[in-house]
């Protein structure tokens, strides 16, 4: 006679598989109810989106017809795309320097004060910020930089609202740009390839273009398109910054949410999304391709 | 003296760089209080291979970055080629640098990283590759070049950084343990491999290590460094038949260091023939293992006698160790394929006086 006998199956240190999973599923319920409020949020916006309108289409249909999309809408949306692009790339422009000083500092005392200031927006109001801006932008010298500028690439459409919108919103975004750039300009620094290049004849200018730039490439693109996605989204700094001149789309989904109408803020919000998307998509593509060239090769398994 | 930048620039524009020696007076670096490097006088030949030999922390590494510009020195004077370059950044040095990390650029293919300091020299596109190409072959990667430096072995990478390095005709190429990332087999295949580049390029080498068989295998002259300042310099047979210091002698392989107090009051037989044979003004006396003859004769009138303690096979030799009233075992190196003599049987010891070394200074 044999007795088959079954064991229930054990981590290494000998506890129930079965437990084990129990702490992680608990720990995983807030999450999934956020998660699931947010879809059942989401799921609400397009039912009363496609809800049928005073002519029994469906009320997108309505909104479009109506004008949702409007010449009006998309001087908004190039507005909105240009400041988000000069914003992500003015906060990526900006933490590339500092982290190259950083690493080129290396003293623990200024790398933290410089970590506390590009971490404070952060922890400040946007609205404390913003008119904290407002007060700088003000003064007279900067007042007519902005204004110089705004003349110079007036052809484009730029304001000096337009550029003062950047600016801060490029200041708000940089908590999200320098700390991941940061970390890789140290990885870079550790490569040693920054003394390898001087050491061949590149003088500061060259090895920063040459090798600290392409190495700090896919870092750059993957956090300038999270930059630009969230500025794409930004609506207090416009509205604050740009003084209600500089309208983006974020502020006419905002009224057309006031007026509830679901409709046009769907048509509009869908179209948002669907540009950041076109942006983005190409830039973490890039970064990837870029990455794999630069990453440590992959040993095959044996 | 006072030397322009330029004239110190080398490049394939102006033709192969002859190779320059370097010379260190009075070289000094400190951080604070703490002295990494004090007061280093050197002089390397042109076209040597010269070894920077030291345990962690000597103040080797920080010598070799003083050559090469990436540490500013704190005192003291460095001349390549006669023209001092203290003040001179690394980009306008005659020389170039193999880092221990490789420091190879990963954005760029094996052909990419030659080219760089060759481009950024301004030579043109097709000059650069012809010289590339030339380079690649001469460190056995052509058929390579188009590969990403991340796809190459930890060997081909070694190469890469080399040929990166002599791409810009550097009068003088440092190395700063480059092979210490390296499995043993590949590490002595190219310890030959660069002992080979350096005799064809006829380059002057200024390698750093803190591993006593590679400088003795591949250097023409051995500089050994204790607590920032140089021990010893020579060829590796002076340093290892010669060696001025108990360190040196401990340091470069086995060593029996004996001193006149050894036997603590006692009179100690091999003091008393050491004293007799090899006079100094010292007190210490090195012998090396394989130096030392032992005879298991029952007859033997040897003055000096000892047993047996350890005995070890290695295959090639035999290893004894042997208690001759020292604190510590004497030990003789023996070729392997002798009779072994048992633990606990009493020997002859035999001396050559002109195989002991009187040394200088006070104990390692």
């Amino acid at each position: 006679m044999t007795a088959q006998i079954t064991a229930r199956p054990t981590r290494p240190d000998g506890k129930a598989a079965g437990r084990s999973r129990l702490v992680p599923g608990l720990l995983m319920v807030p999450p999934l109810l956020l998660f699931g409020a947010l879809v059942l949020a989401v799921a609400l916006f397009v039912y009363r989106a496609f809800a049928p309108g005073v002519t029994g289409e469906s009320g997108v249909v309505e909104a479009i017809g109506a004008g949702a999309l409007d010449s009006f809408y998309w001087a908004a949306m190039l507005r909105t795309v240009l400041v988000s692009l000069g914003a992500a790339i003015l906060s990526c422009l900006i933490s590339l320097l500092v982290a190259s000083a950083l690493v080129m500092v290396d003293r623990r005392a200024v790398t933290a004060a410089t970590m506390a200031l590009l971490f404070s927006p952060l922890v400040v109001s946007m609205a404390v910020r913003g008119y904290g801006w407002l007060l700088i932008l003000d003064q007279p010298p900067v007042a007519r930089s902005l204004d110089a500028a705004g003349s110079l690439l007036g052809f484009l459409g730029v304001t000096p609202g337009l550029l003062a919108t950047v600016l801060v919103l490029a200041h708000a975004m940089m908590p999200i740009t320098a700390f991941p750039l940061i970390g890789r300009m140290r990885e870079i620094h550790g490569l040693q390839v920054n003394r390898a290049a001087r050491d061949l004849g590149a003088g500061a200018a060259r090895v920063f273009l040459r090798v600290t730039v392409p190495l700090a490439a896919p870092t750059a693109l993957r956090v300038g398109g999270l930059a630009f996605g969230l500025a794409m989204g930004a609506f207090g700094i416009p509205a604050i910054i740009g003084r209600g001149r500089v309208q983006v789309v974020s502020e006419l989904v905002y009224q057309n949410l006031l007026a509830v109408d679901w409709p046009t803020a769907f048509v509009r919000l869908a179209v948002l999304l669907l540009v950041t998307a076109v942006v983005v998509t190409p830039m973490f593509a890039l970064a990837k391709r870029l990455g794999l060239r630069t990453a440590p090769r992959r040993e095959k398994a044996a | 003296m006072s030397t322009s930048p330029e004239a110190l620039r080398t490049g394939p524009r102006e033709g192969r760089a002859k190779p320059q020696g370097v010379t260190l007076r009075g070289l000094r670096k400190t951080y604070g209080t703490a002295v990494a490097v004090g007061g280093v006088d050197l002089d390397i030949e042109a076209g040597r291979f010269a070894a920077i030999l030291g345990p962690s922390g000597c103040g080797k590494s920080t010598v070799l970055g003083m050559i090469g510009g990436f540490v500013e020195p704190t005192g003291g004077d460095i001349l390549i080629g006669g023209r001092p370059v203290v003040g001179v950044p690394p980009e306008r040095r005659p020389t170039a640098m193999v880092f221990q990390t490789l420091a190879l650029f990963p954005h760029l293919t094996v052909a990419g990283n030659v080219a760089f300091g060759l481009r950024v020299r301004g030579v043109r596109k097709g000059a650069a590759a012809e010289r590339t190409r030339e380079l690649l072959d001469l460190v056995q990667l052509g058929p390579l070049a188009e590969r990403r430096v991340s796809e190459l072995s930890g060997g081909q990478q070694q190469r890469v950084a080399i040929a990166r390095a002599l791409a810009v005709e550097p009068a003088v190429l440092l190395l700063d343990e480059p092979l210490s990332a390296l499995d043993a087999q590949l590490r002595k295949q190219m310890q030959i491999e660069l002992r080979s580049i350096q005799q064809r390029t006829a380059t002057t080498f200024v390698y750093v290590t803190h591993d006593q068989q590679e400088a003795m295998s591949m250097a023409d002259q051995i500089v050994v460094m204790r607590e920032g300042a140089v021990e010893q310099s020579g060829s590796p047979m002076d340093i290892y038949t010669r060696p001025r210091t108990e360190f040196v002698a401990r340091f470069l392989g086995d060593a029996n260091v004996v001193s006149a107090t050894s036997g603590q009051g006692r009179s100690v037989p091999i003091v008393r023939w050491l004293r007799a044979e090899v006079p100094t003004a010292g007190d210490r006396w090195a012998i090396r293992p394989e130096a030392v003859i032992l005879t298991g004769d029952p007859e033997d009138t040897a003055p000096i006698r000892g047993t047996v303690t350890r005995v070890t096979y290695y295959g090639a030799t035999m290893r004894y160790e042997v208690e001759v009233g020292l604190a510590e075992p004497f030990v003789v190196t023996v070729p392997g394929e002798h009779r072994p003599w048992p633990v606990d049987a009493v020997v002859g010891v035999g001396l050559d006086p002109r195989r002991v070394v009187a040394l200088q200074g006070g104990p390692a």
